[in-house]
């Protein structure tokens, strides 16, 4: 295959602005697909990831089109995933593209993660073709859009294509425009192999299937192969393209972009940014910006029922298997009994995995509050890293904490600004930059406090803005703050579950709205159950639930007996589901609530 | 430790407004008559075993037609291990099985000859529908079955204005020596929502027609927890319960079930109904005075002057046997319990064609006998034998619910005396807390 005719790109646009629905059109026009065996967003084969309207990993699919000048191309698409918590994944597809659309829907404009991913785009010198989409829309401002495009982008939009994957217009020009500003890919094909990994995912047939881009030398069929970063080696068995359908094929070299499977058991086996060599004759530098991937979210997952212990181990088990940025490993509380310490890359990650595990693997779920990882230094010059509430060390041994920073960027109308700047204020941001891009619109740069926004600021973002601001963030640091560990005790016992980690400035108010909200959920007792939040020994708010109303008992003959009993064992059933903490049966929804303090 | 006897009634003047009960209003006599002799028809088909070889090769399409609506499982179903206690069956679907030892209940009653019973109790429905021609032809089927001991107690359910002298005592004749006075309330607006078409007056007269008829052995039923009703309007009732001096009351708390017209009322809020904590305030006023005009309480809802404890209703508490016939009638015989058709319609076609009425057989699993042993017989004031229970299950209760018994001691709810488990008067207050403990 020439590499002047090989056209590698990708898509960047913000949810709902078209992506999939306009690589759909890609795949039928270039024939990849006809009408009838197409799926509405093929590329998106999970049920979560269509039900979202995201996607959450990526996928390459290689295309055959015959250009205007009369030479036939092949076009490489490869898909990104479309959600921050992501990004070191996006950043690894879009290194293995020369260039990339840029999706903006023709009426709504830049939002926060397209100016992101573009930003990564832009870093990895790739070139951008401008595409308005939705241009049939009669709410549609293709001129404000393009303007809005070199003010907050920078990018000049003389190439844009005005296109609507909905009725197709347009995408003929896409694939023109692609052939046209895309460079070709450059290598050497003489080179010793070099390869970029960007996904991989487990197939239950096949084991793990590796997505990667050549960039130096070839790969065939049974080479043996080395793994730069792990220096694992293996025998390729099977290689192919995508077209969709896979296709074997025996030979890749500089520019093509295909998949391989050589037994391997597990996707951790292979991370993404890794570089492929071959084994023999072994490349000297790897391909640059391989990175570990670390958890930046945690929580902890237990079953409602401890018996579903053993199968909550083996679903994550299976998860892992596919999800290299899954972390998970055994812990156990007094309240909830065992279960398992996860980290997540982030929010959306961490909703992922709980959902999966609760629809695929039909368990219950309790999920204490999610946190992030603090360094802690000790008096005694040690620094341990606390991702738990129950690993932090009492207050007299901690000397000062450190608590992982973001850089967040949010993109609004500025008529938003009275809700989100004191949303900001609130969690601690500190402003880094406050710009007006085009008319209302505004940009703001802030960095927060990562444990800041773990607990509920998607979701308070999006009320204050009636869902107008969207906000993309990376890690930017550690800083020192002033955090402490807030506890709940329910009849003088601490209920570890509910302990949280936060700055000292808003336990006050946590606490009480944690009181409150326990003394909603904790049923009446045959007693009265107080119920205390506090930090170290020091009470900050207290409440009573309220001793159990009498019950007069109905009557109970001959037909109402089987009733009666069926009765009490639902009775039963309800209380199964709650935990014992001392004497007192809490139930899970009190669990949950410590996730929705703050919104009331 | 002898059988009870129950008769079900179905059929009733008009239908109250809180009634889910398997109740026709009473249509016409030809009606009543062709139920009563179906019921007689059931008393006397008996011969189960060998009948039930016969059946075996009955057409599913038959069996079908005879159903009363219930969902028809696969012929599988109740052998399946995985739901081994609850089956439910066509009528006439009951002995084509093998599993002969849970699909002819009622033969361990009866395998050897007729089987004693020293209460019948005829409820309903009102029964006090039935002339006393068709009373006696049923009682004297009961009689052929079972051996009906000579002070056996004879109860009929009894409503207000349902009664005439004459027919009083033709039933006292026949042998039945205990009403149950469907009283419910003296209070006529309540009457008038519950739609029990009586007024308390109706009420007064026919008890003075009762003790005419030498009724000396009368039971109330007073129904609690009414819309708007307030402590003194319950203490009102109680004050005239107690002057009128019956020998029992029987406490009821108004229930709502859905699909009632009542129960349309008390959503939409037009009816109140008093909260949980005026329920109990309610409770404890009937408790206080009734202990104050010489009642006993011997069960959480049941008062009686010493001696005139409901024999029959005992039964169910301390897990005596109760056979039931008659539509909708539920049977206990020490391990099952079984209950007949719930239509009116389908119960009498089922005996009509000589099939079985029973649709549904639980064969109880040790853990739900023990459950029912236990809130059963904490039900009653004089509580648990634990000696009793180590006996009939051969492990000891206090080992088995031990922890939890533990902390209901220590506030109060229960108490341990002379190896008998039984709730205190807080406890019956929280009942169903103790309960819970045991399923």
């Amino acid at each position: 295959m020439k590499s002047e005719l090989i056209r590698n790109f990708s898509i960047i646009a913000h949810i709902d602005h078209g992506k999939s629905t306009l690589a759909d059109r890609i795949l039928q026009h270039t024939g990849a697909v006809t009408d009838r065996e197409m799926e509405d967003q093929l590329l998106d084969n999970m049920d979560l990831e269509r039900e979202r309207g995201i996607t959450i990993k990526s996928h390459a699919v290689r295309l055959d089109y015959k250009a205007k000048d009369g030479q036939q191309y092949v076009l490489n698409l490869i898909d990104t995933p479309g959600h921050v918590d992501f990004s070191y994944e996006v950043s690894r597809s879009l290194s293995a593209c020369e260039g990339a659309l840029l999706i903006v829907d023709a009426s709504q404009g830049v939002e926060a993660q397209t100016l992101a991913n573009t930003y990564l785009a832009i870093e990895n010198d790739l070139e951008l073709i401008p595409v308005l989409n939705k241009i049939d829309l009669p709410s549609a401002e293709p001129d404000r859009i393009l303007e809005q495009i070199e003010t907050i982008i920078g990018l000049e939009t003389d190439n844009a294509v005005l296109a609507s994957a909905k009725t197709g217009q347009g995408v003929e020009d896409i694939l023109e425009a692609v052939v046209r500003d895309v460079p070709p890919p450059k290598g050497d094909r003489d080179a010793p192999l070099k390869a970029l990994i960007f996904d991989s995912w487990y197939d239950s047939y096949r084991g793990v299937v590796v997505l990667f881009r050549v960039i130096d030398g070839s790969i065939r069929k049974k080479q043996k192969i080395r793994l730069f970063n792990t220096g694992r080696e293996y025998q390729i068995e099977t290689m192919g393209v995508n077209r969709p359908v896979p296709t074997a094929i025996d030979e890749l070299g500089p520019g093509e972009v295909g998949f391989l499977t050589a037994s391997i058991k597990t996707v951790a086996d292979v991370q993404i940014g890794d570089t492929i060599t071959d084994a023999a004759r072994p490349t000297d530098k790897p391909f640059p910006g391989f990175r570990e991937v670390k958890p930046m979210v945690f929580s902890g997952l237990y079953p409602t029922e401890s018996a579903q212990y053993e199968e909550l181990r083996d679903a994550m088990d299976k998860l892992r298997l596919n999800d290299a940025s899954f972390f998970y490993e055994p812990e156990s509380s007094t309240a909830l009994g065992f279960g398992f310490r996860c980290g997540f890359l982030g929010l959306l990650h961490m909703e992922i995995i709980q959902e999966r595990l609760e629809r695929e693997f039909d368990l219950e779920l309790i999920t204490t509050a999610p946190g992030v990882r603090y360094r802690v230094f000790k008096t005694d010059g040690e620094m341990i890293e606390v991702d738990s509430p129950a690993q932090m060390p009492e207050t007299v041994r901690i000397d000062r904490i450190e608590e992982p920073y973001i850089e967040a960027t949010i993109l609004t109308s500025d008529e938003f600004l009275g809700g989100i700047l004191p949303l900001l204020e609130e969690k601690r941001g500190i402003q880094k930059k406050f710009e007006y891009v085009g008319s209302a619109r505004v940009m703001l740069v802030y960095e927060l406090p990562l444990n800041e926004i773990v607990l509920d600021f998607y979701d308070r973002l999006k009320s204050v803005s009636r869902g107008y601001a969207s906000l993309d963030y990376h890690l930017s640091g550690y800083k020192q703050g002033d955090l402490v560990k807030l506890d709940v005790l329910v009849l003088g016992e601490p209920v570890d579950a509910l302990s949280l980690i936060l700055h000292r400035k808003s336990a006050e108010k946590t606490g009480r709205d944690l009181v409150s909200k326990m003394k909603e959920l904790i049923p009446r007792q045959m007693f009265v159950v107080p119920i205390q939040a506090a930090i170290g020994n020091k009470v900050i708010s207290r409440a009573n639930v309220k001793a159990m109303g009498k019950n007069v008992t109905a009557k109970c003959y001959g037909g109402d007996i089987t009733r009666k009993r069926k009765l009490l064992e639902k009775q039963k059933e309800g209380k199964k589901r709650m935990k014992k903490v001392g004497r007192v049966e809490i139930p899970q929804e009190a669990f949950l609530a410590v996730l929705k303090v703050g919104e009331q | 430790m002898s059988t009870g006897v129950y008769i079900h009634v179905p059929f009733c003047k008009s239908r109250c407004s809180y009634c889910d009960f398997a109740t026709d209003v009473y249509r016409n006599e030809e009606s009543v008559e062709r139920y009563v002799r179906a019921l007689i028809g059931e008393l006397r088909s008996q011969k189960s075993e060998v009948r039930s070889q016969e059946r075996e090769g009955k057409s599913k399409k038959e069996k079908s037609e005879l159903s009363d609506g219930e969902g028809l499982p696969s012929l599988g179903t109740h052998h399946s291990s995985l739901s081994p206690q609850s089956s439910v069956l066509s009528p006439g679907r009951l002995r084509s099985s093998q599993d002969d030892s849970s699909l002819s209940p009622q033969s361990s009653v009866l395998h050897a000859g007729r089987v004693r019973s020293d209460t019948i109790y005829l409820g309903g429905g009102t029964p006090s529908l039935l002339s006393p021609d068709q009373l006696g032809r049923i009682l004297e089927a009961v009689r052929e079955r079972f051996e009906i001991d000579d002070d056996a107690e004879i109860t009929v359910e009894m409503n207000p204005a349902t009664v005439t002298l004459d027919q009083l005592k033709e039933y006292r004749s026949l042998g039945v020596n205990r009403a149950s006075f469907g009283v419910q309330t003296f209070d006529d607006r309540s009457l008038k929502l519950l739609a029990r078409g009586h007024d308390a007056d109706d009420a007064r007269k026919t008890y003075e027609l009762l003790r005419k008829a030498g009724f000396d052995n009368i039971s109330f039923d007073l129904i609690g927890g009414l819309p708007h009703q307030k402590l003194d309007d319950w203490r009102a009732n109680l004050e005239e319960a107690v002057a009128m001096s019956p020998e029992h009351i029987s406490l009821y708390l108004l229930e709502i079930h859905e699909g009632t017209p009542l129960a349309e009322q008390v959503r939409s809020g037009r009816q109140p109904l008093p909260d949980e904590d005026l329920a109990a305030e309610m409770y404890e006023a009937m408790l206080e005075r009734l202990d104050a005009a010489g009642y006993e309480q011997y069960e959480i809802s049941n008062f009686s002057r010493p001696g005139r404890e409901s024999r029959h209703n005992l039964k169910y508490w301390e897990l005596d046997p109760v056979i039931g016939f008659g539509v909708s009638a539920h049977s206990f015989d020490g391990s099952r319990r079984w209950v007949n058709a719930r239509d009116t319609l389908a119960y009498v076609r089922s005996v009509e064609c000589g099939d079985s009425p029973v649709v549904e057989i639980d064969r109880l699993q040790e853990k739900q006998l023990k459950a029912e042993f236990a809130f059963l017989k904490l039900r009653l004031n004089r509580g648990l034998d634990l000696a009793e229970y180590r006996k009939r299950f051969g492990s000891e209760l206090l080992a088995e619910f031990g922890e939890q018994l533990e902390e209901f001691r220590e506030i109060g709810l229960i108490d341990i005396e002379d190896d008998r488990l039984r709730l205190t008067a807080k406890g019956r207050l929280y009942s169903n807390e103790v309960f819970g403990v045991f399923v």
